[in-house]
């Protein structure tokens, strides 16, 4: 696994910024991150206190998170434990947090199950045309939904639509999900073509 | 992975599985297939967080019981002690459950 940043996440205090955080934090807009987790209770701590720097940061943003691992009601709740309005937030509509398997699985855009996280974040950009748009989204789905190769190819344009200028994506593999949907081959591709844009908690 | 290589290595010591449907690497179902395949007999319960009235769960046969999280650990023994109890009413004698 070559040209893979690794941090320690260890820190347990939740007003103390963590440095995969503050990396999340300082992806420019129009990238697109890997980031392979392989403890849960990590990953919320990750993405519940860059979500925070994320909003003191650019207070008017829109943040998309589509977990897979966890209930929607569990994000809530790592999310307010770091002192962020959850309610207000979802009620302006800037803060939304759909289970990811209901987005890729939803008939109503008849297409693929990765064209559907396509049109779901669309939809969104659509809705806030002039506000930043930050994605943190679990593909651990695609492992359940045995869709590796849409996936692979999702993975492989992501850093070309140049269109997203606007948008950031952080897209969470669990390791052992990552290590069964692609192969050596595959992985070491991904890994290659997202060089220093994948962390490792 | 890891525990469907426990159970293979170990199949003659267990009567009920209990896996979550969302696990990395080997779906709950998926392991609760290869479970049924090895040992029909074996007790099988799934178990989510998230909601059952999915499409997937309609034709699962690899299952004998579905449980909603969150659940009371009183009440899983429970659900474990009938239902392995059904299958097999001699085990009743020998049915030790540890909790904690």
């Amino acid at each position: 696994m070559n040209d893979v940043t690794f941090f320690d996440s260890e820190n347990k205090d939740s007003d103390h910024p963590d440095p995969i955080s503050q990396k999340l934090l300082q992806v420019p807009v129009g990238h697109h991150y890997l980031l392979l987790y392989s403890d849960l209770a990590k990953i919320r701590q990750v993405y519940s206190k860059y979500v925070r720097m994320q909003l003191e940061t650019q207070p008017d943003s829109i943040i998309v998170i589509l977990p897979f691992y966890e209930n929607t009601e569990k994000v809530r709740e790592a999310l307010e434990a770091n002192n962020i309005d959850v309610k207000k937030l979802v009620l302006q509509n800037t803060l939304i947090i759909v289970d990811m398997l209901k987005v890729v699985r939803n008939e109503y855009y008849g297409v693929s199950d990765v064209e559907r996280l396509r049109a779901f974040i669309k939809q969104v950009e659509e809705q806030h045309p002039d506000m930043p748009i930050f994605v943190i989204a679990d593909m651990s789905a695609f492992q359940l939904l045995k869709k590796s190769s849409e996936l692979m190819e999702y993975e492989r344009t992501l850093h070309k639509d140049l269109k997203r200028e606007n948008w950031k994506e952080i897209c969470l593999y669990h390791k052992r999900d990552f290590e069964s949907m692609f192969n050596r081959g595959q992985s070491d591709e991904l890994l290659n073509y997202h060089k220093d844009r994948v962390i490792k908690v | 992975m890891l525990a469907f290589a426990h159970f293979s290595a170990n199949r003659e010591r267990y009567e009920c599985i209990i896996s979550d449907y969302r696990t990395p690497s080997l779906v709950g179902t998926e392991l609760l297939s290869k479970v049924k395949e090895i040992n029909p007999e074996i007790t099988r319960i799934l178990i989510s967080a998230f909601e059952f009235e999915d499409e997937v769960f309609k034709n699962i046969d690899c299952v004998d019981m579905f449980l909603q999280k969150p659940i009371m650990i009183k009440d899983l023994v429970v659900q474990v002690q009938n239902l392995v109890i059904k299958s097999s009413p001699e085990k009743k004698e020998k049915l030790i459950i540890h909790e904690g």
